[in-house]
């Protein structure tokens, strides 16, 4: 790779995204599949007896600028479709696009262009920051991979970095566990955006914070999305804190697609039965509990889910048809899309 | 109205580090009906759960230890009794759960020995007798098919279900007391909100006074009477819920709130408090919350804050607030 200097790398995209602010789309999800093969052993060799469909038939686009937020309960996929975009582990089937091109036909080179553009947070501050390293060098890694600029440079950018995160810049030579909870999410927020990516993929990235760092660390990314003109997939099972930072919502069951819409259409037209019973239960300040839930079973298996589709098990409006055949996932109106059956009769 | 099953008064725990002392929870007073159930709130290391373990002593005696106070249940004071008493006491009087039920179910033994094991210790019935009762409990906790469920091991079961087996070992004795520390945070939504239906009906049919200690103000809303805010090892602020939610007094209180995303007004930025919490053994003259409180003034430093009761249900440590400026 060539060496790039800072200021000139950073400046191409965001001039670009200036300009297409709205239309074109950054990452074009298409029919994307994940399953992870489950082995039991034969006689002399193991065998394939089945697959855990983590991702199953996900298809979505983002554009430039936006925040899409990615709900659902553990175990519905989110998190593997967070990996499989970044391409930190392959997909079994379907396209990611990035700027339109599928990135599985990536070469060596233009994957470590990639990941340059599209950085990830995760949730624990405590595990995803090396202990031995001090908040220098870790800051600096992802620039001295890349070959940016010399050590003194090297080290001003990080400094300059550590400030604009509301860290002190004389915290460069201290180690992960001189921090707190939210000093270590900032730190990782610092590292993902040190190499100016496009695209952040934040994975339950404010979810182990109390609730006075939450909104402290939720405000220094919308800062930052507004300084850098960045791109969130923002992943979590928090409604509350995806309703505050999306644009967009997509709802996740057991590996698919439930609904998309904008944000305030999918809380006040919610349609997916599965989405207003996610929304019943999460916790409410206005609200005290009375009676019990309707939706009371356990979330099935993903490497058993149920046939046609996958929440009828626990739908209480389920049909017949919903036992055989998977909903399509329709657009009824206004880029609100839902796989359901009953979606038409749901709308009015 | 009904006598006080529990009675915390001026509750001081220390923690000691290298010969130094560091408080952890100081002052703190609370009283507990049957049949309720209370909130105690704080974020990290405000001492929720120092208090929740102080009440069972299960404090590690070789770095903590109850410096001051009483924790009387039935009048019976707590913190005076030998290990050998207290033992009678957990589990058949104050039980516990706690936030991670795959921790705290041991691995190696089935659902049923588990079970029945406090049974047997508690009530000095037979293995047989306890299994009845443990299979008793399984139902009343909503599981299916409890008689294959007591031949099962945890990693068999999904969080939601641990967490009912949880509460069934919790329960099985009937306890006055069920002290619930983060009972549903490693859980989902939807199977949180099962969890804390349970809860309720439970407490109601058992008429037992639970003790819910969470970050969660959310879960507080729904389920608990009576909440408490913690911040720095200090109750700042007590009130049946709906008051403390329309009209909170304790600045801490209400930046608490207004951070949350469920409260969010519009605008650009979600409400943040400035600055983090004192450090624990930080000296501090006057209210702790000082430093990081807009209305601070001159008195606000040189003097700690009393606890000052407004009425019944309602008390708030703060100059202001309680209007003793």
């Amino acid at each position: 790779m060539n060496i790039v200097p800072f200021a000139a790398s950073a400046a191409p995209g965001l001039s670009k995204g200036m300009e297409t602010m709205s239309e074109v789309p950054i990452l074009e999800i298409r029919h994307l599949k994940k399953y992870f093969p489950i082995y039991s052993s034969g006689l002399i060799f193991s065998k394939q007896t089945g697959a855990v469909k983590a991702v199953d038939d996900v298809s979505f686009t983002v554009t430039k600028g936006e925040t899409v937020g990615i709900v659902g309960e553990s175990g519905c996929g989110k998190s593997t479709l967070g990996k499989t975009i970044m391409r930190l582990t392959d997909r079994t089937e379907g396209q990611v696009l990035f700027h339109e091109k599928d990135i599985a036909t990536f070469n060596r080179e233009e994957m470590q262009e990639l990941r340059k553009s599209i950085q990830m947070v995760f949730q624990d501050p405590y595990a995803s920051l090396n202990p031995r390293m001090t908040i220098g060098k870790t800051l600096e890694e992802p620039l001295l991979v890349n070959h940016v600029g010399s050590a003194q440079e090297r080290e001003n950018m990080v400094r300059e970095m550590l400030r604009e995160v509301g860290l002190d810049p004389s915290h460069y030579n201290s180690y992960p566990h001189e921090f707190s909870g939210g000093q270590r999410q900032r730190i990782a927020i610092a590292r993902a955006l040190i190499n100016k990516p496009e695209v952040i993929i934040a994975d339950e990235a404010v979810s182990a914070l109390d609730v006075s760092v939450q909104a402290q660390i939720i405000n220094l990314m919308k800062d930052m999305q507004k300084k850098y003109h960045l791109t969130y997939l923002f992943i979590s099972h928090d409604l509350s804190v995806i309703r505050y930072i999306s644009d967009r919502i997509v709802v996740m069951y057991l590996g698919r697609i439930m609904e998309i819409a904008d944000k305030e259409d999918l809380f006040t037209r919610t349609i997916h039965p599965y989405t207003e019973s996610l929304l019943e239960a999460a916790p409410q300040l206005t609200r005290r509990r009375q009676g019990k839930l309707i939706m009371n079973m356990d979330i099935p298996s993903a490497s058993n889910p149920p046939s046609g589709c996958v929440f009828h098990t626990r739908c209480a409006g389920a049909r017949q048809e919903c036992e055989t055949l998977v909903p399509e996932l329709l657009d009824i109106g206004c880029q609100h899309c839902v796989a359901c059956h009953r979606a038409k009769e749901l709308v009015r | 109205m009904a006598e006080a099953v529990l009675k915390i008064k001026n509750l001081c725990v220390d923690f000691l580090d290298d010969h130094t002392i560091v408080p952890a929870v100081s002052d703190l007073s609370i009283d507990i009906f049957p049949g309720e159930t209370v909130g105690l709130v704080g974020e990290s290391g405000c001492g929720k759960s120092t208090t929740s373990l102080a009440i069972m002593r299960l404090l590690d005696t070789n770095n903590a230890r109850i410096s001051k106070g009483s924790i009387e249940l039935h009048g019976q004071d707590l913190t005076k009794l030998s290990e050998k008493e207290m033992q009678r006491i957990r589990g058949k009087e104050i039980s516990m759960i706690f936030q991670e039920p795959m921790t705290s179910l041991n691995p190696v033994y089935t659902i049923g020995r588990q079970l029945t094991e406090g049974i047997v210790l508690h009530q000095g019935v037979s293995q047989k007798e306890a299994e009845t009762i443990a299979i008793d409990m399984l139902q009343k906790v909503d599981i299916p098919r409890p008689e294959i469920m007591m031949k099962s091991y945890p990693f068999e079961l999904s969080g939601g279900m641990r967490q009912r087996v949880m509460i069934a070992i919790a329960l099985s004795c009937n306890p006055k007391i069920l002290i619930a520390d983060e009972p549903t945070t490693a859980l989902d939504v939807t199977v949180q909100a099962q969890i804390l239906d349970l809860m309720n009906s439970l407490r109601d049919e058992l008429q037992m006074a639970v003790i819910l200690i969470t970050h969660d103000l959310g879960v507080v809303a729904e389920i608990c009477k009576y909440v408490y805010v913690m911040y720095a090892g200090q109750i700042v602020e007590t009130a049946a819920i709906d008051d403390l939610l329309n009209d909170p007094l304790h600045p801490y209180t209400q930046g608490l709130l207004n951070s949350m995303p469920d409260r969010w007004q519009g605008g650009d930025r979600l409400y943040n408090i400035p600055g983090t919490v004192p450090l624990p053994g930080t000296e501090i003259k006057g209210c702790k919350f000082a430093d990081r409180c807009e209305y601070c003034t001159e008195k606000c430093r040189q003097a700690p804050p009393p606890l000052v009761r407004l009425d019944e249900h309602r008390s708030v440590r703060c100059f202001r607030s309680a209007g003793t400026q």
